[in-house]
């Protein structure tokens, strides 16, 4: 106590401010660990993230492995060039896009449904069972997931055996272009529905349990809970993520759209990926790769700085 | 002390005995080859297989393989090995995957070439070879007249004739039809499958009369009977100018072909699912006895009979189960009154080297001072005692000679838990596969690919077809080669989705036309034009001696 009291009484000094690299040293002295961990991390980074990217520098070069990255010839924008004059960059885009826009309005709304509606289940068992059983597809690999896809689809498989009950001829669902985005997003929902959920839920858990006794005694039912106080709870997380989504719209992997595509649903299934993956990678010219991928990356950043602009304007949520 | 003598001089003579020979035997070479593993069961690498170990005593060589597991992307595992700049001393590579192809890697000093002379002096039994046959000068001489690849040599390229069809003959007999000749007879023949319980289960409704696999490998056998060969340059049955499929004759060829096809799809002549179909569902087919004419390979007819014989007892006679191997169908379009063609589409059939398929000899060799060795080694695996030990093994051990003289397998690999694969062979020897400087004996790959009856007719029929319409593989570089390429990849994605998209319904007729439109503007008379000169400089090409 008296200890206590000496301190308070002591008369304030005036010590001398520090400079930046003071303060750095004594920091770094003192939390030296810390640095070291963050170092690691840093390191991860550069090494793998950063230093690569030297790399792009092929994407302006006739790149032949023999010769190396700075042996190569450049040939300035020649490659992009030739993907922007390709006959089916049109298409690819509009492709990309479509695919791109569904997965952001489908796939990204259902998981937050699902983790609002698991979130009003009282019966815990019941809320266990659905999660085990929605995450379980997610660690179904890629290719056997597909296959299921295809078998499902397939000309007699469950849907045309569901619907030859109502008399329906059986369609091959895998041959008709126009069902190919629905297949690729709806078969990439059932996947991730509940992986995707676990987020929000997290955000969930988060939400201070007053407000929502509070809604409650101001006479809130239960619908008017989850929409003036679940939602806004979320809300900052549902645009992050939707954030996050935009900064990918160009990007569709190539592996899911190989393996569920054929050349009759070319048409509607082609996407920047699998045709790079078909020009470039098959052929051996990754200049031609790394183009397309540095015109993708670009476009993404783009996006992404501007929709993380205007949602800082309009909701003052942003990633930066 | 005379016992102590004695001891001692024992001991010397036996230090003497042990030493010796270590003094006397050369250091083995050691040669790291980078070549891709094959998925064979029981045969994890290379070092493994019989042929390697002895290849290794017989020319006192140590092989490194570098070994690539085969799910992995060989492609990218030789570009990351280029690009790390060391590299092995050999590397087996499809060389169209290199920018530029084979030259280009020439000339960044990662490949050796040789010119004839020297081939001739260290790698006699090559150069023979290559002197003595047209095509395969033609096919591995480079521009400046020097040779880099080191192929798979086809003793004759029959071998390469190991792809046809064939139909159920049971089915017929069942419905007292003859075998089809034409394609007329075949669309007969394939409506009384759909409509007349063909399999005799008493389901009219659940044969699928034709079915092909999503590589479309029946179509594109069955496109010979209008004149055309599938996705490749050709030469054109009436003019004989080089040509692509789409354009013979106008597109009426094309034309014709997509819309027998479709018609026989909308007749449901043809497995719906054939798009996605791989060669589990024809298998599936198959077992199901469900399946009336289809795609085979030589090698499969033994697979087909069992998978046949043991599902089909319930409710047929097994034992009357039988596959008919048909010739090609005859040319849609002969002139009256003359025998029509039956052509094949089989473009390997004038190919006796897969030229871009090659072995090389890198820079790293030649300044580790390896090349003479590594070029011993060649000559010896196209000499006549390196085939018989790349393609039957090691007399006594995996095969012996008959009183005839001929080559036959020894029990070991006649008799073992797999039979006669080419898995179990390749324990010993790879007959069956290409891929190692070696000449591909042609009658070790029939007892193992080609040991069936049905199989052997099957290639009597395939190698007998016409091959005017097909081209010899040939080599562009450089720019020519890019501007083809880029167009080429434009053009055969917009015919494969039109084809398929007519076919299955979901175009109508009216896209052929706008196909051709398309092809048009995508340049297809530009890139034909590339591909007809470079085909005249090659018939030009001088033969290099």
């Amino acid at each position: 106590m008296n200890k206590l009291l000496t301190r308070n009484s002591a008369p304030a000094i005036d010590l001398p401010k520090k400079t930046f690299r003071q303060r750095v040293v004594t920091d770094f002295r003192k939390h030296w660990v810390v640095y070291a961990i963050a170092l690691l991390c840093l390191s991860y980074y550069f090494v793998f993230r950063y230093a690569p990217m030297g790399g792009l520098a092929i994407a302006f070069k006739n790149y032949r492995p023999a010769r190396g990255l700075w042996g190569s010839k450049w040939v300035g924008f020649k490659w992009f060039e030739q993907f922007f004059s390709s006959y089916y960059f049109p298409r690819l885009l509009r492709n990309t896009l479509t695919i791109n826009l569904m997965s952001l309005l489908i796939g990204s709304t259902l998981p937050i449904f699902l983790a609002l509606l698991l979130n009003e289940v009282r019966s815990s068992a019941y809320k266990r069972t659905v999660q085990t059983v929605t995450y379980m597809p997610h660690f179904v690999s890629l290719v056997v997931a597909c296959g299921i896809v295809l078998d499902i689809l397939s000309y007699d498989g469950l849907f045309n055996q569901i619907l030859s009950l109502f008399g329906v001829q059986p369609i091959l669902f895998s041959n008709v272009p126009e069902y190919f985005p629905w297949i690729y997003v709806f078969s990439d929902v059932w996947q991730n529905l509940g992986y995707n959920s676990i987020v929000y839920l997290a955000a969930l858990s988060s939400i201070n349990v007053e407000l929502f006794d509070a809604a409650a005694i101001d006479g809130c039912n239960r619908f008017q809970r989850v929409w003036h106080v679940t939602i806004p709870g979320i809300l900052p997380t549902i645009i992050l993520l939707l954030l996050m989504k935009v900064g990918s719209m160009m990007s569709v992997g190539y592996e899911k759209i190989i393996l569920l595509y054929n050349d009759a649903v070319l048409e509607r299934a082609d996407v920047f990926s699998s045709f790079v993956y078909r020009y470039g990678m098959l052929g051996g010219n990754y200049s031609y790769s790394a183009a397309v991928d540095l015109f993708n990356n670009v476009v993404n950043i783009l996006l992404l700085v501007i929709f993380n602009g205007v949602s800082r304007k309009i909701s003052d949520i942003s990633l930066w | 002390m005379k016992k102590r003598l004695v001891g001692l001089l024992l001991c010397v003579a036996m230090l003497c005995t042990l030493i010796a020979p270590v003094a006397v035997a050369e250091e083995p070479t050691t040669i790291t080859w980078l070549h891709q593993s094959w998925n064979v069961t029981g045969l994890d690498n290379w070092y493994d297989a019989l042929w390697v170990k002895e290849l290794e005593t017989r020319l006192n060589v140590d092989f490194e393989f570098i070994s690539v597991n085969s799910t992995d992307n060989y492609d990218n595992v030789v570009n990351l090995n280029i690009a790390g700049g060391d590299y092995p001393d050999i590397i087996s590579w499809n060389w169209s995957n290199y920018s530029g192809g084979i030259e280009a890697a020439i000339e960044d000093g990662l490949v050796t070439p040789f010119t004839m002379a020297e081939l001739q002096e260290k790698v006699p039994n090559y150069y023979n070879l290559i002197a003595g046959n047209e095509y395969i000068n033609r096919a591995l001489t480079l521009s400046d007249g020097t040779i880099a690849a080191f192929c798979h040599v086809e003793e004759s390229t029959a071998r390469n004739a190991y792809s046809g069809y064939a139909i159920r003959k049971d089915w017929l007999d069942r419905l007292n039809l003859a075998v089809p000749t034409t394609i007329d007879e075949l669309h007969e023949v394939l409506v009384a499958f759909k409509t007349q319980d063909a399999n005799g289960n008493g389901d009219p409704n659940d044969e699928i009369p034709m079915s092909d696999r999503s590589s479309l490998n029946l179509m594109k056998e069955l496109a010979a009977a209008w004149g055309l060969v599938y996705n490749y340059p050709q030469l054109d049955p009436v003019t004989g100018e080089v040509t692509y499929w789409t354009e013979v004759n106008d597109g009426q060829n094309f034309r014709d072909f997509t819309l027998t096809m479709r018609k026989w799809y909308a007749e449901g002549l043809i497995d719906p699912s054939f798009t996605s179909n791989t060669q589990t569902e024809i298998n599936s087919n198959v077992t199901s006895d469900i399946q009336g004419f289809w795609h085979t390979n030589t090698n499969r007819f033994p697979g087909y009979y069992t998978l046949l014989q043991d599902t089909v007892a319930p409710y047929a006679d097994s034992s009357a189960v039988k596959l008919e191997p048909l010739p090609r169908f005859p040319f849609q379009y002969a002139a009256e009154g003359t025998e029509a063609k039956r052509y094949t589409m089989a473009t390997n059939l004038k190919n006796y080297v897969a030229a871009q398929e090659a072995n090389v000899i890198t820079s790293t060799a030649v300044e580790g001072g390896k090349v003479d060795k590594i070029l011993e080694l060649f000559n010896y695996m196209y000499s006549e005692e390196g085939t018989t030990l790349i393609s039957w093994g090691v007399e006594g051990v995996s095969f012996e000679y008959a009183a005839d003289d001929s080559k036959v397998w020894k029990e070991v690999v006649l008799n073992n838990e797999g039979g006669l694969s080419s898995d179990t062979v390749m324990q010993y020897c790879i007959p069956t596969r290409g891929e190692f400087p070696k000449i591909m004996d042609l009658k070790a790959w029939m007892t193992v690919d080609c040991a069936h009856p049905d199989g052997q007719r099957e290639l009597d029929f395939n190698y007998g077809a016409d091959k005017d319409l097909i081209i010899p593989a040939i080599l562009l570089t450089g720019e020519d080669s890019e501007t083809y390429n880029m167009i080429m990849n434009d053009v055969n994605t917009a015919i494969a989705e039109t084809f398929l998209g007519v076919v299955i319904g979901n175009k109508d007729e009216s896209a052929i036309d706008e196909l051709f439109v398309t092809l048009d503007k995508m340049g297809i008379e530009e890139a034909m034009e590339i591909y007809g000169n470079v085909y005249a400089a090659y018939l030009e090409k001088e033969i290099v001696k």
